[in-house]
């Protein structure tokens, strides 16, 4: 009941609902152009919550990533472009329902199946991060080192295609997150004799560049996306008899998306294309698959919005983010002094509560707003792509520049968006190196906790069981993806 | 999505030239920025940036960018109360 009331409270005593249906519009929007991912359109609006209440903030940041889910899979169905990555198995069949004459109706499926996903995904995000949180809280600083340990070594192995380009990204995360003053001792670490460094390197601004900055350096070089045309778009809900076919797609979809959700490293795409793949298996009528098959949007539009719920058990349970959004929503926790992690639940509930609670709202937005501004949405992201990305450009330094007022942010931002680009032109996953940078405070400062502790006694990773326990799963999964590359 | 992602079509030399020219049209801002100011800097910045992604007419590119700044200047300066330079 205290958690209801927390939720009412943060609903109804802040911004936060209006907040909802803001971040769920602009996802839209942001999905639905080819090349805004949600965790770009989420690093766009970052620095706009600057100022804003905690709660507020957060629930605006979690509703972009539920809006870009189903914006990615609009011009997926009318122009065969995939709007975010985890739309690119709609393509198979919302296309071809469109090309039939039927893609009000895919757009309905869509719209429908995300609803489903979404409030799927919250009620496991619900269930299953309250007592995850419970069990951290008994970690000591050995385990916290182990867990931040596993968590690289997870990302590392899983978001790439080989472990040695995770593990490189990794390291340079952990080497940016040592500039600045040593939290131990206050000694200054490689600041190039520059007093905007002695504060270290903010994650958000890491996050920005390297989303943001790094796909406007790639769209400059990219061709330029086809057009939507406005008379395609007439969404149609669909009637009971789609809702029936739909129910065994979108129950695979839900059972696949909490899994890969919840997996650092794996996230919407894979869930997507495992749910399609599942579905046509399971389905009566596999021959429809890739002709226009009602099940074929259903269940991977289901599994990628679950997944935007279940994303988040790792990071609100451990502190651990599994995703590019859920690093950003952690930049957004940390940009309000908010440790992400099992202490949120003892310091702050009325964010992790008022999150949930946001989260709900922003599915019914999405639902309303999806009927709402399909038109206006599209006229936008049909605007021509040389403007759009010189405004996007303007807004990113802006909007860098305004959380903490400082040019040389900005410079920094450009640089990692440089960064990112070697990154991408080398196929090194990004992820490991956003991970390295949030949680390189946490390796470093309960590494050498513990060893204050123990005296300098290495040992002592070893003999905590529950360090133990999480540095032999880490090691699993490094042999798994060594495995697995080779 | 993106052409970049496929390995039949990896950019060459003078692409890569060409996406590092949006990062340097940033550093540009940022150098210009501290001492022309916000408003002039940014609204050079949208127009540079609208011309380098291959926008044609001048009196558009023009609108686009007074526009684009005043619409910035608006929400971060006027709405956010963030002090620009």
């Amino acid at each position: 009941m205290t958690e209801l009331a927390l939720a009412w409270k943060a609903l109804s005593g802040t911004w936060a609902i209006p907040a909802a249906f803001a971040g769920v519009a602009w996802g839209i929007i942001g999905g639905a152009l080819p090349g805004i991912s949600p965790s770009i359109a989420m690093a766009l609006l970052l620095p706009f919550t600057h100022g804003m209440d905690p709660v507020v903030a957060i629930v605006m940041l979690a509703s972009v990533y539920v809006g870009a889910e189903y914006g990615g899979s609009i011009p997926a169905i009318l122009i065969r472009t995939p709007g975010t990555n985890s739309a690119a198995a709609t393509v198979l069949d919302g296309f071809e329902m469109h090309r039939r004459g039927r893609g009000g109706e895919a757009l309905g499926i869509s719209l429908m199946s995300g609803l489903v996903g979404g409030m799927f995904g919250l009620l496991v995000l619900v269930v299953a991060t309250g007592p995850l949180a419970r069990v951290a809280l008994a970690f000591t600083a050995p385990a916290y080192f182990a867990l931040g340990v596993l968590g690289l070594s997870a990302i590392a192995g899983l978001s790439g295609d080989s472990l040695i380009k995770g593990a490189l990204s990794a390291t340079l995360g952990l080497m940016l997150a040592t500039v600045g003053t040593d939290p131990v001792s206050g000694v200054p670490r490689f600041p190039f004799d520059s007093p905007d460094l002695l504060g270290g390197v903010r994650p958000i601004i890491v996050m920005v560049g390297l989303f943001a900055v790094t796909e406007l350096m790639v769209q400059a070089i990219s061709p330029d996306w086809e057009k939507i045309e406005g008379r395609a778009a007439r969404l149609k809900l669909p009637d009971w008899a789609t809702w029936k076919r739909m129910a065994r797609p979108q129950a695979i979809g839900a059972a696949i998306g909490a899994v890969e959700g919840a997996t650092p490293g794996a996230g919407g795409t894979i869930a997507a294309f495992l749910a399609y793949n599942e579905a046509k298996r399971w389905s009566r009528t596999p021959e429809e698959f890739g002709k226009g098959s009602v099940e074929g949007v259903a269940a991977p539009e289901c599994a990628n919005n679950v997944v935007t719920a279940t994303a988040l058990v790792p990071l609100l349970g451990l502190g651990i983010p599994g995703s590019n959004s859920a690093a950003i929503l952690l930049g957004g926790l940390l940009l309000h002094g908010l440790i992400p992690g099992p202490m949120l639940f003892v310091k702050n509930p009325e964010v992790v509560y008022g999150l949930y609670a946001g989260l709900f709202v922003a599915n019914i937005a999405m639902v309303v707003l999806g009927l709402l501004i399909l038109t206006p949405c599209l006229w936008l992201v049909s605007r021509p792509k040389h403007y759009l990305m010189a405004f996007i450009l303007a807004l990113v330094v802006t909007g860098v520049y305004a959380i903490e007022q400082s040019l040389f942010d900005v410079a920094l931002a450009l640089g990692a968006g440089v960064l990112g680009y070697g990154l991408r032109y080398f196929r090194i996953p990004q992820l490991p190196l956003v991970l390295g940078v949030v949680l390189g405070f946490m390796v470093e400062s309960n590494y050498r906790r513990a060893l204050q502790i123990s005296g300098g006694d290495h040992a002592i990773f070893v003999q905590d069981p529950v360090s133990l326990a999480l540095l032999v799963v880490a090691a699993l999964l490094i042999l798994y993806s060594l495995r697995k590359s080779s | 999505v993106h052409a970049f992602r496929r390995p039949s079509a990896q950019p060459d030399t003078q692409s890569h030239a060409r996406a590092l020219g949006v990062a340097g049209l940033g550093f540009a801002y940022t150098a210009l920025a501290a001492f022309i100011g916000y408003a002039v800097s940014i609204m050079l910045l949208a127009g540079a940036a609208a011309v380098y992604y291959g926008a044609k007419g001048w009196m558009k590119i023009s609108l686009f960018a007074v526009g684009s700044a005043a619409l910035l200047w608006i929400v971060f300066a006027w709405v956010l109360g963030v002090a620009m330079p």
